[in-house]
């Protein structure tokens, strides 16, 4: 007789060692539902809901051993009993009619309802004796009774360690979660990216002023007229205020307008490099605006060092050295 | 067994906190790191659109600050932004062992209203050492 293992899901009970008819019996007076859980009795498959075993609810004989119920269970897909109800399918048939052969090999073995039990059946040791009861003789193998052709019990043990009560369909594998180990591969990406780049400062590259104050090279009689030098440079202007002027030519304190203004000073004159004149306290970001022009352009640049505001020296010669043309 | 289903359900939904607070610090990490790689704003630095780059480890920084007043005193601070005003001497000698060490730039972080002439004067300090180039630190400008 099969026993079965149930879980009561509304007390959250276990009860062990069911017969199949009292598992019916309390299916029918409601005791046992559709959600409670089943398996068979001293396993440890996993738990299977009593709806998905249609088989429990009809009054049909089932075989004592599992073996040939493996086949029933794992061929079946999940199905609604309601559906099965209706029309019996072959597989059903095929196992009535296996579970059919197996009774009557039992019943004619054991058939002890009918038999007259004489004196000789007290001989227990036996093998006529009808009141023995069949003892597995570790010997002789063949004395067990024997649903299929060879009887191993490792191949019991090995399907019923496959016989399981789940749903069917192919093993599941174990998922591994890959979306955290992703996310770590990102950051540290994103660490390395970061702190490994090389910070890049930008800067403009300019010629190295002369180290003589104005006044010095003033007296050392290298100053120019600004005249002068118009002819070899483009002369830039900027007074204290910021307004821009190229060769004397007032123009926008904006790059575009620069860039354009000194392109075609270029162009007209041929003079290659240009000369930065600015008022000792004209704001830095109007020379740099002027530097950015001349290197947009590839114009060489040569700065004119203003005297400090304290003096009244005339702006000193440009010494420095023409900067390395277009980069 | 109706009852029994809606526990089932309600006990799906509850959403696990623990990626929103990884992301989080991941936010938090990666702004940390970035922020400190574009060095202080104490200057205000004039904006060009051609510029040579300069690698962090070869030159050697110098800011000027912006003036307090119309006849204040020029500071200036060795590093990028940080640092104590120093003299002139000071400075020369840091630019000295910054050629020493193998960093012959010499960047000049200066704000935009730092008359032009301290620039110049600066630069002029500096360039009395030998193998030193000059460079006048500018950013991005701002669209």
């Amino acid at each position: 007789m099969a026993t079965w293992d149930v879980f009561h899901a509304d007390r959250l009970e276990v009860v062990r060692g069911l017969s199949t008819a009292s598992v019916r019996e309390a299916l029918a007076q409601d005791e046992l539902r559709d959600d409670d859980l089943i398996r068979p009795a001293g396993t440890t498959v996993p738990w299977a809901r009593i709806a998905d075993f249609p088989d429990l609810m009809e009054p049909e004989s089932l075989p004592a051993s599992s073996l040939v119920r493996t086949e029933e269970f794992t061929s079946e897909p999940r199905t609604d009993s309601r559906d099965r109800d209706l029309a019996p399918q072959e597989d059903d048939i095929e196992s009535l009619e296996i579970i059919d052969d197996t009774m009557e090999e039992f019943a004619s073995d054991f058939a002890l309802g009918s038999a007259e039990f004489g004196h000789d059946d007290l001989q227990l040791d036996d093998d006529e004796s009808l009141l023995a009861l069949p003892v597995a003789d570790p010997d002789s193998p063949e004395q067990v009774p024997e649903l299929e052709e060879e009887f191993d019990p490792q191949d019991e043990d090995e399907e019923a360690a496959e016989f399981t009560l789940s749903r069917g369909g192919p093993e599941r594998v174990e998922e591994l979660d890959l979306a955290a180990m992703v996310d770590v591969a990102f950051q540290l990406v994103l660490f390395f990216l970061v702190t490994a780049t090389t910070v890049l400062y930008k800067s403009l590259e300019v010629p190295k002023p002369n180290p003589d104050s104005p006044a010095a090279a003033a007296a050392q009689g290298r100053s120019r007229t600004l005249d002068d030098l118009k002819d070899d440079y483009i002369l830039v202007e900027i007074d204290a205020a910021g307004a821009m002027k190229i060769d004397r030519e007032p123009v926008a304190g904006e790059m575009n307008a620069v860039v354009e203004r000194l392109r075609s000073a270029r162009e007209s004159t041929k003079r290659r490099a240009m000369l930065l004149t600015a008022d000792f306290v004209t704001p830095h970001r109007n020379a740099v605006l002027a530097y950015d022009a001349a290197n947009e352009i590839g114009l060489g640049i040569a700065i004119a060092r203003p005297s400090a505001p304290d003096t009244s020296k005339a702006p000193a010669p440009p010494a420095a050295k023409k900067a390395a043309t277009p980069q | 067994m109706l009852l029994r289903r809606q526990v089932n359900e309600e006990r799906d939904e509850h959403i696990d906190m623990t990626p929103m607070v990884d992301v989080v610090f991941q936010l938090m990490t990666f702004m940390l790191f970035s922020v400190q790689m574009t060095g202080g704003e104490k200057v205000d630095i004039p904006p060009a659109r051609h510029g040579v780059g300069v690698e962090e480890s070869t030159a050697t920084f110098l800011t000027l600050l912006k003036p307090e007043g119309p006849d204040a005193e020029p500071r200036v601070l060795i590093g990028n932004g940080e640092g104590t005003p120093a003299s002139l001497d000071q400075i020369r000698r840091a630019v000295a062992e910054g050629v020493k060490a193998g960093r012959r730039k010499v960047v000049l972080q200066a704000d935009g209203a730092v008359p032009h002439g301290e620039v110049l004067k600066l630069a002029s300090a500096v360039t009395e050492l030998e193998g030193v180039t000059l460079h006048i630190g500018v950013q991005e400008p701002q669209p």
